[in-house]
C-alpha cells in the first residue's frame, strides 16, 4: 500500500517540479548605449546618459534598428551595425539594409601595384592614394578568386637611368618609372634590366629570393632587381630578357605548385607551396602537413584541406539488434582540423555538441574539407510537441525516428542524431534538462489476467515491459535526447544516475551488462573510423579549389563579405531556424514533457473489457512499469578529472562529465585545470528549507535533538485534525549542507519505506537527480476513501496503516558520501470523510481558445485534482442536472502525468462562440451506491469557452509579388519578403514560416505572429520561388507562393553616339545614366570637386562645345556603374 | 718574467707560442685581462639597458626638439598598439572574454542567446584612431613637459600653446601629427615649431579589415570561412577558437611583421538546453 501511496504523492509532485518559469524583470529598459555595449535590454541604472533609452525592448525601438554603416573615409562597409554605433564614429548609416546593399559597398577588383584584392571603389582609391601609387578598380573581374589570381597586375618593366655616370636600371612599372625620371622614355615594358639591349649595369640572374606578396622564387640581378621566375635552365627563365608570366614559366601546369622542386620556383599558394628558405637556397616551400594521424594511421594532408575527429561514437548506430540509440558520450565534442600553412590545428566545434563537424571530399583532387555546422536538435525535439510525423522527422539532417515497441507498447519519437549535452550545474539548463529528459519518462501498463476462476492473476498485456527488454529500449530513447539516462562519459565511464524504472513502485536497474559494455565502446574513436556527419545544406568544397582543376564552379560574382552568406546562408538560415523554433519548444516542452499519455493503455482496456463479456476472463490487476529518464549524472567523485587536462583543451563541459566532484578552475587563463573538489568526508547534512512551504504550513520540530534528525508538517492554524486535507499539493524542502551549516551539493532521494541505503530508495527528493544545495518537493496525498476503493478495504483498515505518513530522507554529496541514518519527514491525511470538492486544474484546448473555421466539433480533455465524474451543459446549473457526461478516468492508478485525472469529451454542433458549464463530482467509485451523500460536487462551474473563427485565414499579399523582376545595382540585393494575412481566428494575426522552394531554405519570419509578416533576406540574382506558410491559433493554415526575379545591373553604360547639336557637344548613352567630363585625364570621381556635370540624367546628356578642350567623359547609371576609366574621350577639334 | 718564459719555452718545447703565452701571463696582465672583461661586461649592460628599456629619449632636446618629441609619438604609438592589439583594440576593454590570462575585447556582441551579435565597432578603423589618441594625449603632455624641463634647464624660453594630435590608419603605416606651436628663445636666437609628424609601420589597417569581414560574417551569417580568407591571402595567418562557452577568439597574424591583432565575438549562441 505504502508503494501505491508513493506512486500517487511523488508522481504528481514530478510534473509540478519544472512549472516554475522564471519571468522577465519588468523594470528593464532599453539603452542605445550601455558601458561597454550598444542597444541592450537591462536597468535604467546601466544606460549611459549620452545616449537614448526607451521603456520597451530594443526590438520596439527605431534607435535600435539595424543598418549598413558606410565609412566614406575609407569605402569600407559594416552591416547589422546600430545607427549611433556608426554615426558617432563618422560612418554614413543605412536603416534596415543589414547586408549594406547600398552601391558604395559594392566590392569588385582592386589592382594596384602588383597586388590585387577585393572590395569597394572608394577603399580602392584609398590604397592607392595612401601608397602613393596606382590603383584601379576593375568591374569586369567577376569573382574574388579571379581578382586574386590577377598576380601580374600591372605592366612592369625596366626603368634605366644614369648614376654616378653608368647606365643603372629599376624594374617597375611606368607611373613609378616616370616619378623616379621624369620620363615616358626611360621605361622599357616587359624588359628586364639585365636586357642586353639595354646595356645597364646590371648582371642577370646573380641570385634568387622571395618577394613579399608574392608566392613565387624570383631570379635577382646584380642592381637587385627581380627578374623572372626561378628555373634552373636559366636561359629559359631569362627569356632573352624579356618578361616572362607565371603562366609561361617553369612547372605552371604543377599541381602541388613545384612544392620542393630544386629545379622550379613557380610556387602557388592556392596549390600548397610559397617561397622559403631551405638550406640556405630558395624553394617552393612544401605547405603540406605530414605525419597527420587519423584514426592510428599516419597520412599527409594537403594545404587548406580541413577534417573532423571526434571523441568517440557519433551520431545512430545500434546498441543490440534493432535497438539504436544517438550515441554521442557525454562531455563529447567534433573536432574540426586544419591543415595550414604545414601546420595542423584545432579548431573545437561548440561544447555542448551544439555545433557538429561535417566533412565533404571533392571527388577530382581527393581532398576533405569540413565545417562546424549548428547541431539542429532542437527541431527533433520540437516534432514531438505536435502529432509527429515520422516522415517529416527523417527528412530533417539531424533528426531520426526512434520507435519503442514492448508487446502492444508502441510509440515513435523524433529524437536527435547527434544529443544536446546539459550543464547540469547551471540553473538554467538544469531545467532544460530535466524538460527535455523527461519526454523520455513513459508508462507501460501491464494487464492482468485471470482466465478463469481456478487460474491465477498473470501478467497478460505487455507483459514484456516487466523485463529488461524495456529498459533497454526505454534507455535508447532517454540517452538520444540528450545527455539523459545511463550511459557513458568520454573517459567509458558508465553512470546510472540518470534513470530509474519503477514496476508498480518498486524501483529496479535491469539494463543488461552486455548494453553497458557496448556503450562504453562508444568512448572509444578509434573503433569508429570513418564516420561522417550530413553536411546539410552546406557547401564545404572552395571555389579556389578550382583553381587546382577541381570542378568546381565559381560563382558569378564574389561578394566579399556577403559571399560568405552563399557559403553559409545554409547555417545563418538555421541559426534563425534555431533562435525562433528553440523559444516555441521551450514553453511546449514543459506542457508535453508529461503529458506524453499513453493511448495504448485505453486501447487495451477496451479490447480487455470486450473479451471479458465473451470470455469471462476477469482483468485481476494493473502494474504500471514508468521508466524515468532523468538528466544523466557524472560517477561520483573526482578520480578521473585530471583526464580532462590531457589532450584536446578542457572546458566545464568536459569536466564535469568525469566526475560528479570535478570542478573546472582559472577559467580563462593559461592554466585552466579540471580538479577534484576538496573531500571532507562527511555525509549531508539536512535540515528543513525554511521560508519554502506552502501557505498555511509550518515545520514543525518533531525530534527532541533538533531540525538535523527530521521534522514534520503541519497546518499552522491547529484545529482538531492536525493533519493536511487529501488531494491537496503541499510543497516543502529541505537543505543540504556541511557540518558547520555551509551550503553542501547534494543529491537527496525520499521513500516510504525503510531502506539500508540510498542506492536501495526509491525516488530522487522532488524526481530530480541533480546535485543541489536546496530541494524542494510538492506532494498530494490521496484520501483515505481512494485508497480504500483501490485495495477493496474498510477505510478504516487505510487508516490505520497510513494515517500517520513517515517519510525517509538520505542524501548523497558528489564525492559518494552518503547518509547512514534516514531522515524523517512526517505529515498526515485528514481523517473522516474527503468533504473538498474536486477542481480543474487545467484544460486542452486551453479555456478561451479557438476553433479552426469549419469545423464544428471539438474533443476536449481536462485535468481533475483527484479521482472524479465530471458532466457539461450549456447553461449554468448543478451537477445533478446537467446533461452531457464524461469520459473520465475514475481509479486512482489512472493518474495521468500531467498532473490529475484526464476527462474527455466531444462538442459538437459548434456553430458560434461557445460556452460551456462543468462540474465534477469527487469519489466515482460510490456511482449508484448507497453512500452517494458521501460524494462532493463543485458548488460552482467551471465556465469553458471555445471561440470560433469566423473565416478562413487568408494570405492577401506577399511581397515581391508574383513574375516580378527586380533590378538591382549590387549583389546580394536586400529583399524584404511581406506578408500580409487576414481571417482566421484573430482577425489575420497568425505566425508565418517561408520556404524557398528549390534552393530547400526556410525559416519563420523574423516579424511574425500579427497580421503583417516581414523579414529581409540577402538574395543574389537569379529566380526565386517561394511559399508562404502561416496558421494562426485556430491551427487555421493559409499557404500562397510567389516567384520573382532578381537581375544585376553591373555594367556601365556605353555612350552610343557623340555628336555637335546646335553648338553643343551631345552625348548619347543605352541607358540612363548621369555623365561628367575632366579636361585632364579619366582619373576622376564623380564628386571630384574640378568635375563637371553634363545636363541630362536620361539617355541624352549636353554640355557646352569647347573646341579647343578634349572631354573625358564619365558615365554612371541608377545602380553607380561607371567605367574605371572613361566612358568616351572626346577631342571637339577632330570633330569640326 | 722573460727568463721564465725561456724556461718554460724550453720545457714545454712540443707546444705553440700562444698557449705558452697564455699560460706564462704575470699577475699584471691578469689583471689588465680582468679590467677589459670588466669593461666589456659593463658597457654590454650599459647597451642591454638602453636596448630594452622602456620609451625613453635618448634625442637630446636641445640638439632637435623635433626628433625628442617625434620619438615620443612614434614609440608611445607604438606602445599604444601592443596594448590594444591583443585586447580587441581595446586599451582597456570593459566588455572582453578572459582568455589565458588576456583580456580579449568583444568586437561583435550579444548577451542574448540565440541571436546574431551587433557589430560593436562598425567604425573599427576610426576607433583604433580614438584609442591611440587617447592613449598619447596625456603622455605627449608629458613629453613636452619633459621637453620645457630640458630646455628651461638650459637657459631656454619657452613657449607652448595648445596641443592638437590626430592619429590616422593608413595602410601599412600609423601617422601621427601633433600640431602644437613650440617657440624657443635663447640669446635673442627663436626657434619655432608648429607641426610635429611622425609614422610607424604597422599591419593594424590590414588585420582590421580582416577583422571587419569577420564582425560581417559573424552579425549576419553567424559565421566566417576565415580558412578561405588564408587561402586567398597568403599575407596573413587567421586562428580561431571556440572557448567552452562559445566565445569565438580570432587571432590575425600579419606574416611578415608577426604582430597579432586579437579579438571576441560572441554571435548565434546556442545554450546547452534550451
Amino acid at each position: 500500500m505504502i508503494l501505491v501511496v508513493a506512486t500517487f504523492a511523488f508522481a504528481y509532485f514530478i510534473s509540478s517540479a519544472v512549472e516554475s518559469v522564471s519571468a522577465a524583470s519588468p523594470n528593464e529598459v532599453c539603452c542605445e548605449r550601455t558601458n561597454d555595449e550598444w542597444c541592450v535590454d537591462t536597468s535604467q541604472n546601466n544606460c549611459d546618459k549620452n545616449y537614448r533609452v526607451a521603456p520597451t525592448s530594443c526590438n520596439q525601438t527605431s534607435f535600435c534598428k539595424s543598418g549598413c554603416c558606410y565609412n566614406s573615409d575609407n569605402g569600407l562597409c559594416s552591416g547589422n551595425s546600430q545607427e549611433a554605433a556608426c554615426v558617432s564614429g563618422g560612418g554614413q548609416w543605412t536603416k534596415n539594409d543589414i547586408y549594406c546593399g547600398i552601391s558604395q559597398c559594392r566590392e569588385s577588383c582592386c589592382v594596384y601595384s602588383d597586388q590585387a584584392t577585393w572590395t569597394t571603389q572608394k577603399h580602392c582609391e584609398d590604397i592607392g592614394a595612401t601608397g602613393g601609387i596606382e590603383s584601379e578598380w576593375r568591374q569586369d573581374i567577376l569573382n574574388e578568386l579571379q581578382c586574386i589570381l590577377l598576380t601580374e597586375t600591372q605592366e612592369q618593366g625596366a626603368c634605366v637611368f644614369e648614376q654616378d655616370f653608368e647606365s643603372n636600371c629599376k624594374f617597375t612599372t611606368k607611373a613609378e618609372c616616370i616619378r623616379l625620371t621624369g620620363s615616358a622614355s626611360s621605361f622599357y615594358k616587359n624588359k628586364l634590366c639585365s636586357s642586353t639591349e639595354l646595356n645597364t649595369i646590371c648582371e642577370k640572374q646573380t641570385r634568387t629570393g622571395c618577394i613579399a606578396g608574392r608566392d613565387e622564387v624570383f631570379w635577382f640581378d646584380s642592381c637587385g632587381n627581380r627578374e623572372n621566375i626561378y628555373s634552373s635552365d636559366k636561359t629559359a627563365s631569362w627569356n632573352n630578357g624579356n618578361v616572362l608570366s607565371k603562366n609561361q614559366s617553369c612547372g605552371a601546369d604543377s599541381k602541388n605548385g613545384n612544392a620542393n622542386s630544386k629545379t622550379c620556383g613557380n610556387c602557388d599558394y592556392i596549390k600548397g607551396s610559397i617561397c622559403g628558405q631551405s638550406g640556405g637556397d630558395y624553394i617552393c616551400k612544401d605547405l603540406s602537413c605530414k605525419n597527420v594521424v587519423i584514426g592510428g594511421k599516419t597520412v599527409t594532408k594537403q594545404h587548406g584541406e580541413s577534417w573532423c575527429s571526434f571523441d568517440g561514437a557519433i551520431g545512430v548506430g545500434e546498441v543490440t539488434g534493432n535497438n539504436k540509440i544517438a550515441r554521442d558520450v557525454v562531455g563529447s565534442r567534433h573536432w574540426r582540423h586544419i591543415c595550414i600553412n604545414g601546420e595542423e590545428r584545432i579548431e573545437p566545434c561548440e561544447d555542448y555538441r551544439n555545433q557538429v563537424c561535417t566533412e565533404q571530399k571533392e571527388e577530382t583532387t581527393e581532398r576533405t574539407y569540413s565545417a562546424c555546422r549548428l547541431n539542429e536538435w532542437q527541431e527533433c525535439i520540437d516534432m514531438n510537441t505536435r502529432e509527429m510525423d515520422a516522415e517529416e522527422c527523417e527528412k530533417k539532417t539531424d533528426c531520426w525516428v526512434k520507435e519503442i515497441s514492448v508487446d502492444d507498447f508502441k510509440f515513435k519519437m523524433c529524437v536527435p542524431k547527434y544529443p544536446e549535452g546539459f550543464d547540469i550545474q547551471d540553473a538554467n539548463s538544469q531545467e532544460d534538462a530535466q524538460g527535455i529528459c523527461s519526454m523520455g519518462t513513459q508508462t507501460c501498463t501491464v494487464i492482468y489476467i485471470k482466465k478463469s476462476i481456478f487460474s491465477s492473476c498473470k501478467p497478460s498485456v505487455n507483459k514484456n515491459c516487466l523485463k529488461p527488454g524495456f529498459t533497454q529500449q526505454m534507455n535508447s530513447l532517454c540517452t538520444s535526447l540528450g545527455d539523459c539516462g545511463g550511459y557513458v562519459n568520454i573517459a567509458g565511464e558508465y553512470s546510472d544516475g540518470g534513470y530509474l524504472v519503477k514496476d508498480g513502485g518498486k524501483k529496479r536497474k535491469d539494463l543488461p551488462q552486455s548494453d553497458i559494455q557496448k556503450y562504453i565502446s562508444f568512448a572509444n574513436p578509434l573503433l569508429f573510423l570513418g564516420q561522417r556527419v550530413d553536411p546539410g545544406n552546406l557547401t564545404l568544397i572552395p571555389t579556389y579549389l578550382g583553381a587546382l582543376g577541381a570542378n568546381i564552379q565559381s560563382p558569378d560574382s564574389g561578394l566579399g563579405f556577403i559571399n560568405q552568406l552563399a557559403q553559409y546562408g545554409g547555417y545563418a538560415a538555421v541559426a534563425f531556424l534555431a533562435n525562433t523554433a528553440a523559444y516555441a519548444i521551450y514553453y511546449l516542452i514543459k506542457s508535453i514533457a508529461f503529458g506524453l499519455s499513453n493511448p495504448i493503455g485505453w486501447l487495451i482496456f477496451a479490447v480487455l473489457a470486450f473479451f471479458y463479456i465473451l470470455f469471462g476472463e476477469k482483468v485481476c490487476k494493473k502494474v504500471q512499469v514508468t521508466y524515468n529518464c532523468m538528466p544523466w549524472q557524472p560517477p561520483y567523485g573526482g578520480d578521473n578529472c585530471k583526464l580532462c587536462n590531457e589532450g584536446m583543451p578542457c572546458t566545464k563541459y568536459r569536466c564535469q562529465s568525469l566526475g560528479a566532484a570535478c570542478e573546472f578552475i582559472n577559467e580563462g587563463t593559461d592554466n585552466e585545470l579540471c580538479i577534484a573538489s576538496e573531500n571532507d568526508g562527511t555525509s549531508p547534512r539536512i535540515n528543513p528549507l525554511l521560508g519554502k512551504i506552502s501557505e498555511g504550513y509550518q515545520y514543525v520540530n518533531s525530534n527532541p535533538q533538533g531540525f538535523d534528525y527530521g521534522f514534520e508538517i503541519k497546518p499552522i492554524e491547529t484545529a482538531e485534525d492536525n493533519c493536511i486535507p487529501a488531494f491537496t499539493p503541499i510543497e516543502f524542502g529541505i537543505k543540504t549542507m556541511k557540518s558547520n551549516g555551509e551550503p553542501k551539493a547534494s543529491q537527496c532521494k525520499i521513500d516510504l519505506q525503510h531502506t539500508e541505503t540510498f542506492e536501495e530508495m526509491a525516488d530522487y527528493f522532488g524526481g530530480n537527480n541533480l546535485f543541489l544545495y536546496n530541494h524542494t518537493t510538492v506532494m498530494s496525498l490521496p484520501s483515505p476513501e481512494s485508497l480504500a476503493d483501490y485495495f477493496e478495504v474498510p477505510t478504516a483498515n487505510i487508516l490505520e496503516k497510513y494515517g500517520n505518513l513517515n517519510m525517509y530522507v538520505r542524501c548523497k554529496d558528489t564525492h559518494g558520501n552518503e547518509n547512514t541514518a534516514e531522515y524523517s519527514i512526517k505529515m498526515c491525511v485528514k481523517e473522516g470523510p474527503d468533504t473538498t470538492p474536486p477542481y480543474i486544474i487545467s484544460t486542452l484546448p486551453e479555456n478561451n481558445g479557438y476553433l479552426a473555421f469549419g469545423k464544428t466539433s471539438k474533443n476536449i480533455k481536462l485535468w481533475v485534482n483527484e479521482p472524479a465524474e465530471c458532466k457539461y451543459s450549456t447553461s449554468d446549473k448543478s451537477f445533478e442536472q446537467m446533461e452531457n457526461p464524461m469520459s473520465c478516468a475514475i481509479h486512482l492508478e489512472d493518474y495521468d502525468l500531467r498532473g490529475g485525472w484526464p476527462c474527455e469529451f466531444n462538442v459538437s454542433d459548434i456553430s458560434q462562440d461557445k460556452t460551456l458549464f462543468i462540474r465534477c463530482k469527487d469519489k466515482p467509485w460510490l456511482i449508484n451506491d448507497t453512500e452517494e451523500e458521501k460524494r462532493f460536487a463543485m458548488q460552482q462551474s467551471y465556465e469553458y469557452t471555445l471561440k470560433i473563427s469566423k473565416s478562413e485565414l487568408k494570405i492577401d499579399s506577399i511581397s515581391p509579388e508574383e513574375r516580378k523582376e527586380i533590378f538591382v545595382g549590387v549583389e546580394p540585393a536586400t529583399i524584404e519578403l511581406e506578408v500580409l494575412t487576414s481571417g482566421g481566428a484573430e482577425e489575420g494575426k497568425a505566425v508565418c514560416e517561408w520556404e524557398e522552394i528549390d534552393k530547400g531554405w526556410g525559416d519563420l519570419f523574423l516579424e511574425t505572429d500579427s497580421a503583417t509578416h516581414k523579414t529581409s533576406l540577402p538574395l543574389l540574382k537569379g529566380d526565386y520561388n517561394f511559399k508562404i506558410i502561416c496558421e494562426d491559433k485556430a491551427g487555421n493554415k493559409a499557404e500562397a507562393s510567389t516567384k520573382f526575379k532578381i537581375k544585376v545591373d553591373t555594367s556601365a553604360p556605353k555612350v552610343t553616339r557623340v555628336y555637335n547639336s546646335g553648338g553643343s557637344l551631345k552625348v548619347v548613352t543605352n541607358e540612363d545614366a548621369v555623365c561628367a567630363y575632366s579636361f585632364d585625364s579619366c582619373k576622376f570621381g564623380f564628386d571630384d570637386p574640378d568635375v563637371e556635370l553634363m545636363s541630362g540624367s536620361e539617355k541624352e546628356h549636353t554640355e557646352s562645345w569647347q573646341t579647343e578642350q578634349t572631354y573625358y567623359i564619365k558615365c554612371k547609371d541608377y545602380y553607380e556603374n561607371s567605367p574605371s576609366r572613361c566612358s568616351i574621350i572626346v577631342r571637339p577639334y577632330d570633330l569640326v | 718574467m722573460s727568463k721564465i718564459i725561456n724556461k718554460n719555452k724550453s720545457a714545454n718545447s712540443h707546444l705553440d707560442f700562444n698557449s705558452i703565452n697564455i699560460f706564462a701571463k704575470s699577475k699584471r696582465a691578469q689583471v689588465t685581462i680582468f679590467i677589459i672583461l670588466a669593461l666589456i661586461l659593463v658597457v654590454s649592460i650599459a647597451l642591454i639597458y638602453v636596448l630594452i628599456r622602456k620609451p625613453t629619449i635618448s634625442i637630446s632636446p636641445e640638439d632637435n626638439p623635433q626628433a625628442y618629441i617625434e620619438k615620443c609619438m612614434k614609440d608611445y604609438t607604438t606602445e599604444a598598439l601592443e596594448i590594444l592589439m591583443p585586447q580587441g583594440s581595446y586599451v582597456e576593454p570593459r566588455n572582453y572574454k578572459l582568455y589565458q590570462n588576456e583580456k580579449i575585447g568583444y568586437l561583435c556582441y550579444t548577451r542574448e542567446f540565440y541571436e546574431t551579435c551587433k557589430n560593436q565597432e562598425p567604425m573599427l578603423m576610426e576607433h583604433i584612431e580614438k584609442e591611440v589618441t587617447n592613449y598619447l594625449e596625456p603622455r605627449m603632455q608629458n613629453c613636452f613637459a619633459n621637453l620645457r624641463r630640458e630646455l628651461e634647464k638650459k637657459n631656454y624660453d619657452i613657449n607652448i600653446q595648445g596641443m592638437n594630435l590626430s592619429v590616422e590608419i593608413k595602410p601599412e603605416k600609423v601617422f601621427i601629427t601633433i600640431n602644437r606651436k613650440l617657440q624657443l628663445i635663447k640669446n635673442e636666437q627663436t626657434k619655432n615649431y608648429e607641426i610635429f609628424k611622425a609614422q610607424i609601420l604597422s599591419p593594424i589597417y590590414e588585420l582590421s579589415i580582416i577583422a571587419l569581414k569577420i564582425m560581417n560574417g559573424e552579425s549576419l551569417g553567424c559565421g566566417y570561412d576565415y580558412v578561405n580568407e588564408m587561402m586567398l591571402y597568403s599575407n596573413y595567418d587567421i586562428k580561431k577558437f571556440v572557448t567552452g562557452d562559445s566565445t569565438k577568439i580570432y587571432t590575425l597574424k600579419d606574416k611578415i611583421s608577426q604582430e597579432e591583432f586579437k579579438f571576441a565575438i560572441r554571435s548565434c549562441v546556442v545554450p546547452p538546453g534550451l
